[in-house]
C-alpha cells in the first residue's frame, strides 16, 4: 500500500468515527499500518541490510559448510472468535525474530532468535555452524537485491482492512447461519488475518524482501435434535483482495454449513468396504495431496524411504492423471512470490499423463539428488529450517462431463465434502474423512450418509482413477498442512474425480 | 533475558496495562530453550538450538477481553500494543465469564518437574543417545538398512505469570526425548516403525538400546501385511493406540463444547457413559507428569479431576470461563502457550488402569488387534468415529497376521458402553495414556 492510500484510509476512518462508529472498532492492527507505510520489509532490513546479513552468512561459514542462509520475519496477525452470538475475543499478535542456517551436504546446524539484532544473528549464526566439523573456509559473500516477480499483486489486501468490517463479516455469517433452522443451536465463527515480512539472504548471493498477506474465516454451526448432533463446515478467504467479501456472500457461506449441519442431523451410518467412489472437486484435492503430494517431496525421495524413490519416468498412475504443483496460482494460500529459501516460485508438472516426470524440491535435497531446487523450500517461521513441502498442489482437469462420472455405478460412494487427512510415505498407506457423504444408487446420488474415513494406497488408488471432471477448483481459502511440526498453508484442488474403487470405512456392513 | 528482569517484565507490563485503562489483566510470559540433534546413519543431520522468549497479555475491560501476544520486548512495543488492545478490547461483547481467576493457591508439594540433569545436558550427549538408539535398530535384524531419523532433544521451559491478585508466580520443567524411527525393507516393502519415550526426568528416560528395540519390533511387524475380509468383531487396543483414541475423545469433556452443544456428552451428568471398568483421570498434579504443572494458562492452581467413574460422567474439563458459566468448580485446564489465549485442554489425561493386559487378547476367539490409528475420523460432536488402523489378526487368542489397509468404526457412545477389558499397562510417554482396552465389537471395513 502507498502513503497516499494509506492517508486515504485515514480520511475513511475520521469519516467513520464522524458518523457515529464507535472509534476502537475503526482501528488496524497498530503495527501493520505502520509497516505498510514503511514499505516491504523495512522494518526487517533496517537491522538486516546486505552488508549485516554479508557479515553473519561469513560467521555462519566459519567453520566451512556448502551453505547458509539468513530468515528474518515479522509477521502482524488479527484474530477474533465470535462464539454463542457474541464476540468472545479479539487478539493482536506481533512475533518477529529471525533464524541463521548452515548446511554441509546432509548436514543441518540450525538457531534463531526472538531478537532481531545484529550481535543476536551473530551469536546464532555461531552456534549453528556448530554442526559442521571442518577446516575453515572464507570465500566472500557478496549478497544482491533481487526482485522477482510477484505471482498477483492485491491492490487493497483483506487483511488492511478495518477491524469494524471484520467484526461486522463475523456478525452477518452467525445472524445467516441462525437464520437457516431452529435446531442450530450453535455457531462458532473464527477470523484470522496476517501481513508476514520476510526478508532472506543467502550465501549463493541472494537477497530478498517481500511481503504476503493472507485471511482466513471459518463458520461452524452445530445442530441437535431428539439426541442426535450434526456439525457444518464453511470457509472464506485466501491471499484475496478486500472487496473478495463483497463478492462472495459471507451470509450464503454461513447459509450453506448451516444447512449441512441440518442435513447431516438425519443422515444415515456410512456404508462400510470397498466400492466405487467419487469425490466431489475443490477441497476433495485432499486426496491428491495425501496419496500423492506428500510422497514427491524431496526429503524422503533423497532418504529413500518415499515410496516413489527412483521413480521419475516410470507409470505410477492412470493415464488420466496430471498432477501440478503451483506456487503461482492466483490468490491461492500456498502462493508465494518466492519461497523460504528465496527461490522464485514455479509452477512444476509433477505427473504428467500417469507418468512420473519431477519431485519437489528444496535446495539441499535437490543439490544431494543432483537436481535444482523447485522453490518448495518452506517453513512455519523463523523459529523453524526449510523443508520441501507443496504450494498449491492439484489434479488438473480432465475431458469428462462432471454429471456423467456417476454413470453405470449400481452401488457406491460420493463424498460430498472432504475433511482432513493424512499419509505414511513410506508405506503409502493414507486417509482422508469425509464430512457429508452420499450413496450412489444406480447411478445417481441418494440418501445422505454421515462421516466416514476413506483409505488407500497411493500408488493402488492412483491406478484407480476412471475418470476426470472438466470442472478443476482450487481451493483457496482453508488448508494448512502440518509435517514434522511445521504447519504451512497450503492450497487443494481437483475436479470431480471417480475411483474404480477405495475402502470406505463406515459401520455399516 | 535473566530470571529476576523476566519476571519484572511480566510484572510491569500486567501494571502499565492496568494504569492504561484494564481493570484486571495477566501477563504471561514464556522462556524457553530447545535442543535436538537427529541422526540418520550414524551421521548428525540436524543440530538445532534455540531460545524461545514471548509474552501474552489479556486485559479486561468492562467484561471484555483483548488478548495481545508478542517476541518484540523492546519497551516502545509493548507500551504501543497495549494500548491498542485496549481500545480493541471495547470491540468484543461484554460477557459475565470474562474476568481473572483470583483464586490460585499454589500447590505446596513438589511436583517434580524439573531435572537439573535435562537441563545440563550438551548437544554432543544428545547425539550420543541418539547414536546407540540407532546403532541398536540396526543390529536387531537385517532387514532394517536405514532408518528415516534417530532424534534426541531436551527442552527447558520457564513460565513468569502475573495478574491483578496474583503477582509473579513463576515455574521451571524440563522434558527430554528419544525416538527413532527403522525402516524395515522386505522385497519392494517398506514399513517404517516410530518408537518415542519422552520423560520429564532423564532417569527415567527409555535407554537407547530399548528405543531402538522397540522402534524395529513395530516396524517389522508390518512387513507383509493385508487388509481382511469386513466384519464385525472384537477388537483390542494396544495401550498406545489407546491412547491416540483417547486424544481424540478429549474434546467431548470440554466444558466449552458441552455449554455450546458441541460433544455428545453433553448432558450426561451422572450417568452411565461407559462401561463400569472405566475410570477417566486428568490428573495435573501428577509427580513427574510430561502436562503436569503448579498452575494453568490462568494461574489457577493444578487439580486432580476424576471425568469418569466405574463408567459414571462425574465431571467436564474447565477454564475459569467455563467453570464460571456452569457453576463448576474449578479444574485447571486452561492450557495455553503465550501466544495463544488459553483453551480447554488435557494436562495428564488418561484411563485408569484395570485388571489384567494379556487376557484381553486371549479370549478372542476371532478379532483384530490394533497397534496404530490414524486420520481425522474422529466427530465428538455427532459421536461418529472411524479411523484407518493397523495391527494383527487375532485368531484363537493368538496374534496370526499382519494387518493394514482396514478402518475401525463406531459410535462413540456405543463404544465407550461396550468396553469390556481394560488392562494394566499404563505407561506415560505422552500427556494422554491408557492400558490396552477391548471393544466387544466394531465395524472393521477391509476387503470384499
Amino acid at each position: 500500500m502507498s502513503r497516499r492510500d494509506f492517508l486515504r484510509r485515514g480520511a475513511y476512518l475520521t469519516t467513520a468515527i464522524a458518523t457515529g462508529l464507535p472509534e476502537a472498532v475503526s482501528l488496524l492492527h497498530p503495527r501493520a499500518a505502520e509497516a505498510a507505510l514503511m514499505g516491504i520489509g523495512q522494518e526487517l532490513r533496517d537491522v538486516l541490510n546486505e552488508e549485516t546479513v554479508n557479515r553473519i552468512l561469513q560467521e555462519a561459514l566459519v567453520s566451512g559448510g556448502n551453505f547458509a542462509d539468513v530468515f528474518a520475519e515479522q509477521r502482524f496477525r488479527t484474530a477474533i472468535v465470535l462464539d454463542a452470538g457474541k464476540i468472545d475475543s479479539v487478539t493482536y499478535g506481533y512475533p518477529r525474530g529471525a533464524g541463521v542456517r548452515v548446511v554441509r551436504r546432509n548436514q543441518t546446524g540450525y538457531a534463531f532468535s526472538d531478537e532481531l539484532s545484529y550481535s543476536s544473528l551473530l551469536d546464532a549464526a555461531r552456534i549453528a555452524s556448530s554442526v559442521v566439523e571442518n577446516q575453515s573456509r572464507t570465500n566472500p559473500i557478496d549478497v544482491t537485491r533481487r526482485n522477482p516477480p510477484p505471482p498477483f499483486t492485491l491492490q487493497n489486501p483483506e487483511p488492511l482492512m478495518l477491524e469494524y468490517t471484520k467484526f461486522d463479516l463475523l456478525q452477518r455469517m452467525d445472524a445467516a447461519a441462525r437464520s437457516v433452522d431452529s435446531r442450530i443451536v450453535s455457531v462458532r465463527i473464527e477470523y484470522v488475518d496476517e501481513v508476514r515480512d520476510v526478508l532472506i539472504g543467502t550465501s549463493d548471493g541472494i537477497y530478498v524482501l517481500d511481503r504476503q498477506y493472507l485471511a482466513g474465516i471459518t463458520c461452524a454451526p452445530a445442530a441437535q435434535a431428539g439426541g442426535k448432533r450434526g456439525s457444518g463446515f464453511a470457509s472464506m478467504g485466501g491471499r484475496v483482495e478486500a472487496d473478495y467479501f463483497a463478492r462472495n456472500s459471507p451470509e450464503d457461506a454461513a447459509r450453506q454449513a448451516a444447512q449441512q449441519a441440518i442435513r447431516l442431523l438425519e443422515a444415515g451410518p456410512a456404508p462400510a468396504g470397498p466400492m466405487p467412489v467419487v469425490v466431489a472437486p475443490g477441497w476433495g484435492g485432499v486426496l491428491i495431496h495425501e496419496s500423492l503430494g506428500h510422497a514427491l517431496e524431496g526429503d524422503g525421495i533423497r532418504r529413500g524411504t518415499s515410496l516413489l524413490t527412483g521413480l521419475v519416468g516410470t507409470r505410477i498412475a492412470s493415464p488420466l492423471v496430471r498432477v501440478v504443483d503451483d506456487g503461482r496460482w492466483p490468490n491461492g494460500r500456498g502462493s508465494c512470490t518466492v519461497d523460504d529459501e528465496g527461490t522464485p516460485s514455479q509452477r512444476t508438472v509433477a505427473v504428467e499423463a500417469g507418468v512420473l516426470q519431477s519431485y519437489l524440491l528444496d535446495k539441499q535435497n535437490a543439490v544431494l539428488l543432483g537436481l535444482h531446487t523447485t522453490g518448495n523450500g518452506r517453513r512455519m517461521s523463523y523459529r523453524n529450517w526449510p523443508i520441501p513441502r507443496m504450494t498449491n498442489t492439484y489434479l488438473d482437469a480432465g475431458t469428462s462431463d462432471p454429471a456423467s462420472l456417476l454413470n453405470g455405478i449400481a452401488k457406491g460412494f460420493y463424498a460430498a465434502e472432504l475433511g482432513g487427512g493424512s499419509v505414511d510415505t513410506t508405506s503409502g498407506n493414507f486417509n482422508f474423512a469425509v464430512r457429508e457423504g452420499y450413496w450412489i444408487e444406480g447411478g445417481r446420488r441418494t440418501r445422505p450418509v454421515r462421516g466416514a474415513l476413506l483409505i488407500g494406497n497411493s500408488l493402488e488408488t492412483m491406478k484407480r482413477i476412471e475418470g476426470i471432471g472438466t470442472d478443476l477448483v482450487v481451493e483457496q481459502s482453508r488448508g494448512t498442512c502440518g509435517k514434522d511440526g511445521q504447519m504451512v498453508p497450503v492450497g487443494v484442488g481437483q475436479p470431480t474425480v471417480r475411483f474404480s474403487s477405495i475402502t470406505v470405512g463406515g459401520p455399516s456392513i | 533475558m535473566p530470571r529476576q528482569s523476566a519476571v519484572e517484565l511480566a510484572e510491569r507490563i500486567r501494571i502499565q496495562a492496568e494504569r492504561s485503562g484494564a481493570q484486571e489483566a495477566e501477563a504471561y510470559l514464556e522462556s524457553s530453550t530447545t535442543t535436538e540433534a537427529r541422526l540418520r546413519q550414524g551421521q548428525v543431520e540436524l543440530l538445532q538450538q534455540s531460545a524461545i522468549q514471548g509474552l501474552g497479555l489479556r486485559v479486561f475491560r468492562d467484561r471484555r477481553m483483548g488478548f495481545l501476544y508478542t517476541t518484540d520486548l523492546r519497551e516502545t512495543v509493548l507500551n504501543e500494543l497495549v494500548n491498542r488492545t485496549l481500545a480493541l478490547t471495547n470491540a468484543a461483547t461484554p460477557r459475565d465469564e470474562n474476568k481473572i481467576a483470583e483464586f490460585l493457591a499454589v500447590s505446596q508439594s513438589d511436583l517434580e518437574i524439573r531435572d537439573d540433569a535435562v537441563a545440563r545436558l550438551r548437544p554432543e550427549d544428545l547425539v550420543r543417545f541418539a547414536r546407540a538408539a540407532e546403532e541398536s535398530a540396526f543390529a536387531q535384524d537385517k532387514r532394517i538398512q536405514t532408518t528415516k531419523d534417530v532424534r534426541s532433544g531436551t527442552a527447558v521451559q520457564e513460565v513468569y505469570f502475573s495478574n491483578t491478585y496474583i503477582p509473579r508466580q513463576t515455574y521451571r520443567a524440563t522434558t527430554v526425548w528419544l525416538s527413532a524411527t527403522p525402516v524395515a525393507t522386505q522385497g519392494s516393502q517398506r514399513r517404517e516403525g516410530t518408537f518415542i519415550d519422552r520423560k520429564r526426568f532423564l532417569a527415567d528416560l527409555a535407554r537407547p538400546e530399548q528405543v531402538g528395540q522397540r522402534a524395529v519390533e513395530r516396524a517389522l511387524a508390518k512387513l507383509g501385511a493385508g487388509p481382511v475380509p469386513s466384519a464385525r468383531v472384537p477388537v483390542v487396543f494396544s495401550a498406545e493406540a489407546a491412547g491416540v483414541f483417547l486424544q481424540g475423545l478429549f474434546g467431548a469433556f470440554s466444558g466449552l463444547n458441552v455449554l455450546e452443544q458441541r460433544s455428545f456428552l453433553a448432558g450426561k451428568l451422572g450417568q452411565k457413559i461407559a462401561s463400569e471398568n472405566v475410570t477417566i483421570v486428568d490428573d495435573g498434579t501428577m509427580r513427574r507428569g510430561l502436562g503436569s504443572r503448579y498452575f494453568d494458562g490462568e494461574g489457577v492452581q493444578s487439580h486432580r479431576t476424576v471425568a469418569v467413574a466405574g463408567g459414571i460422567l462425574r465431571q467436564y474439563l474447565h477454564s475459569g470461563a467455563t467453570a464460571r458459566r456452569m457453576n463448576a468448580p474449578p479444574t485447571g485446564n486452561g492450557v495455553r502457550s503465550y501466544d495463544t489465549l488459553p483453551a480447554i485442554g488435557p494436562t495428564n489425561f488418561y484411563i485408569d488402569y484395570g485388571s489384567s493386559t494379556h487376557k484381553l487378547v486371549d479370549e478372542v476367539a476371532r478379532g483384530l488387534y490394533v497397534t496404530g490409528l490414524a486420520g481425522f475420523g474422529v466427530d465428538t460432536v455427532s459421536g461418529e468415529y472411524s479411523q484407518q488402523v493397523e495391527g494383527q489378526w487375532i485368531e484363537k487368542g493368538k496374534l496370526t497376521k499382519p494387518v493394514e489397509g482396514v478402518t475401525v468404526a463406531g459410535r462413540l457412545d456405543e463404544m465407550l458402553l461396550g468396553i469390556d477389558g481394560v488392562g494394566r499397562d499404563l505407561d506415560f510417554r505422552s500427556i494422554v495414556a491408557s492400558p490396552t482396552i477391548r471393544f466387544r465389537e466394531l465395524t472393521v471395513a477391509g476387503g470384499a
